[in-house]
């Protein structure tokens, strides 16, 4: 995991409900991360072009990483 | 406000990264609890898919290639689904002279933002400090104060953000073949009309207005003709029969409805009186089986002034196929509106429909030739194909018009207030609720103060206003006069959420 500084000490209050709430949304999001991957088999392989603009892509990742920029 | 998001924050709230994942999370939520709109740029989707791919192939180096481009894709389709996409549009093409092209692309996508409404939530430093105008961070964000509650008297955005794929699909074609006169869409949403209502024509026009203006010109009114009509409606409705010199001849209304009595009409029945012109008012049409069969008695043809009332029903019948004609209204607040002016006459009379599609077009029956007076009154492609994009959900939206406005005569009727009555034989599309108060003034003075817009339609009856008064009695119209005091609309829409109505009785209720 690329590790990034947080920019802004200030931290702000956030109020219960809220703060609630976007943990549900990350809780739903993580529901479909975490659930089991679909048999490999079953998938149709990558493209030729989708494994170039992987490569390409991460290319993105290492210039804003050098720049300090966030991915 | 409207928040562009950019990739890292996306990404923080797509794979939970920590520590930026909750607050990423909750300034998304912190926006759209105020009322604001998320926005996600298509420009970016290649981006937001394979960055994505690579921060979970980061996180889970065991899983294939093929098994986390398919959770990528899952992921996006579940984050993006209560977002808005902004369209890449060609101004952000030309960005190669920009150090940062990415950032270039959504800086220019702002730009068709009022200023000061939209901005970049981004933890990207380097923008928020270069940018400090268009770019904020989740934390930022998140300290900004909550927005006071307000109400939108129509709520025009809430549709736009429903149809905006169809609307700017439709948009560019058009710009695309260019046919912006009487192109392909203009006969395409006249087909469509035409199976919406029944009637056996549709001509598209430039305005309300013009719709009537136009049915009058083809019945051959003159000077020195008579047409019945209400005092209680908007000023084009008798503005047209004074354009051709003819008269309106002002009957009282029924003060419940609005509408225009039909007891009365015949009473007011000359020589002279060559049409019926009743008003479907706030949606609902009048008592067209009384009005048509005192026309068919004198000889009369009836248009209907159906400019609020698209999509409304009279007896199982759709409103503007009710009569002689039906003229309606797109203009942007009505039930079916454009982005401007345009309008629609319906009949069934073969001849007429003839006559109004040649007055359309300068009076013309082929290229110059004109065999009768005409004006300029097409409506432009581009506004049809507005209307296009509309059409896919109308009855969706009828159907929720008519919830909500039931939903609010219910929460009047506990409240013991005044309101405008609809009829059990006909349905309204609530082109506006509208209530009665006896203190006016104060009570829109106190709505607004709580942020809820509010209009009067309409405060002075056309018999007295200064242009018209010298056409009629002084006192002929009492109900129309008393009414005008007292009407107040509220706002309604197919998108208004419940909780909004229950804030606006609150403070109804309190100010009566």
């Amino acid at each position: 995991m690329q590790i990034e500084a947080i920019v802004e000490n200030e931290q702000p209050n956030l109020a219960p409900e809220l703060l609630s709430a976007a943990q549900q949304m990350l809780t739903n999001l993580g529901a479909i991360r975490h659930a089991p991957l679909p048999p490999n088999d079953e998938l149709p392989e990558l493209t030729a072009k989708q494994l170039h603009l992987i490569k390409a892509f991460e290319l993105r990742a290492e210039i804003r990483a050098e720049q300090g920029r966030p991915v | 406000m409207n928040l562009l998001i950019d990739i890292n924050v996306a990404l923080d709230v797509c794979t939970g990264r920590t520590p930026f994942a909750e607050h990423s999370a909750a300034a998304l939520l912190h926006c759209t609890n105020n009322g604001g709109r998320l926005w996600l740029h298509t420009g970016s989707a290649q981006t937001l898919e394979y960055s994505l791919f690579l921060e979970l192939k980061r996180d889970d180096v065991s899983a294939s290639n093929n098994q986390l481009m398919q959770q990528t894709k899952v992921l996006l389709k579940a984050f993006s689904a209560n977002k808005h996409w902004l369209a890449s549009l060609s101004d952000e093409g030309d960005i190669f002279d920009s150090e940062d092209t990415e950032t270039e692309q959504l800086i220019r996508a702002l730009d068709r933002f009022a200023p000061g409404t939209a901005k970049i939530l981004t933890r990207d430093t380097l923008l928020c400090n270069s940018h400090p105008e268009l770019a904020i961070s989740p934390q930022q964000f998140l300290q900004s104060p909550p927005q006071q509650k307000t109400v939108e008297f129509i709520d025009l955005k809430a549709q736009q953000d429903a149809i905006r794929p169809a609307l700017e699909r439709n948009l560019h074609r058009v710009l695309h073949h260019g046919q912006y006169i009487m192109g392909a869409e203009v006969r395409e949403l006249e087909k469509k009309l035409e199976a919406y209502t029944g009637a056996k024509h549709c001509i598209t026009v430039s305005s309300g207005t013009e719709a009537l203006l136009i049915s009058l010109m083809a019945l051959g009114i003159k000077p020195g003709d008579e047409v019945i009509t209400t005092p209680f409606t908007f000023v084009a409705t008798a503005e047209v029969i004074v354009l051709l010199g003819a008269k309106p001849v002002f009957v009282d209304i029924e003060p419940d409805t609005c509408n225009i009595n039909a007891n009365l009409i015949e009473a007011a029945i000359s020589a002279k009186t060559k049409a019926i012109m009743p008003v479907s008012l706030y949606g609902q049409p009048a008592d067209m089986d009384e009005i048509n069969a005192i026309a068919a008695k004198y000889n009369l043809p009836v248009i209907e002034d159906a400019a609020q009332s698209f999509g409304a029903e009279y007896k199982n019948k759709k409103s503007c196929n009710l009569s002689t004609f039906g003229c309606t209204s797109f203009f942007p607040s009505k039930p079916l509106g454009c982005y401007g002016d345009g309008g629609a006459i319906f009949t069934n009379d073969d001849d007429l429909a003839q006559a109004c599609r040649e007055i359309r077009v300068h009076g013309q029956s082929k290229r110059y030739v004109h065999t009768r007076i005409g004006v300029g009154g097409r409506m432009d492609t581009i506004q049809c194909a507005v209307i296009l994009a509309k059409l896919e959900r109308f009855e969706w939206e009828v159907t929720q018009r008519i919830e909500i406005g039931q939903r609010y005569n219910q929460l009047m009727d506990e409240a013991g207030l005044a309101r405008v009555q609809q009829r059990p034989d006909r349905t309204s599309v609530f082109a506006q609720y509208t209530v009665f108060v006896e203190n006016r003034d104060d009570v829109q003075a106190t709505l607004k103060v709580a942020g809820i817009p509010t209009a009067v339609h309409y405060p002075v009856p056309l018999n007295e206003q200064p242009a018209y008064k010298h056409l009629c009695d002084e006192g002929s119209t009492p109900s129309a006069h008393n009414v005008a005091t007292q009407v107040m609309s509220l706002p309604i829409g197919p998108h208004m959420p419940s909780e909004d109505q229950q804030f606006i009785m609150k403070f109804l209720v309190q100010s009566e």
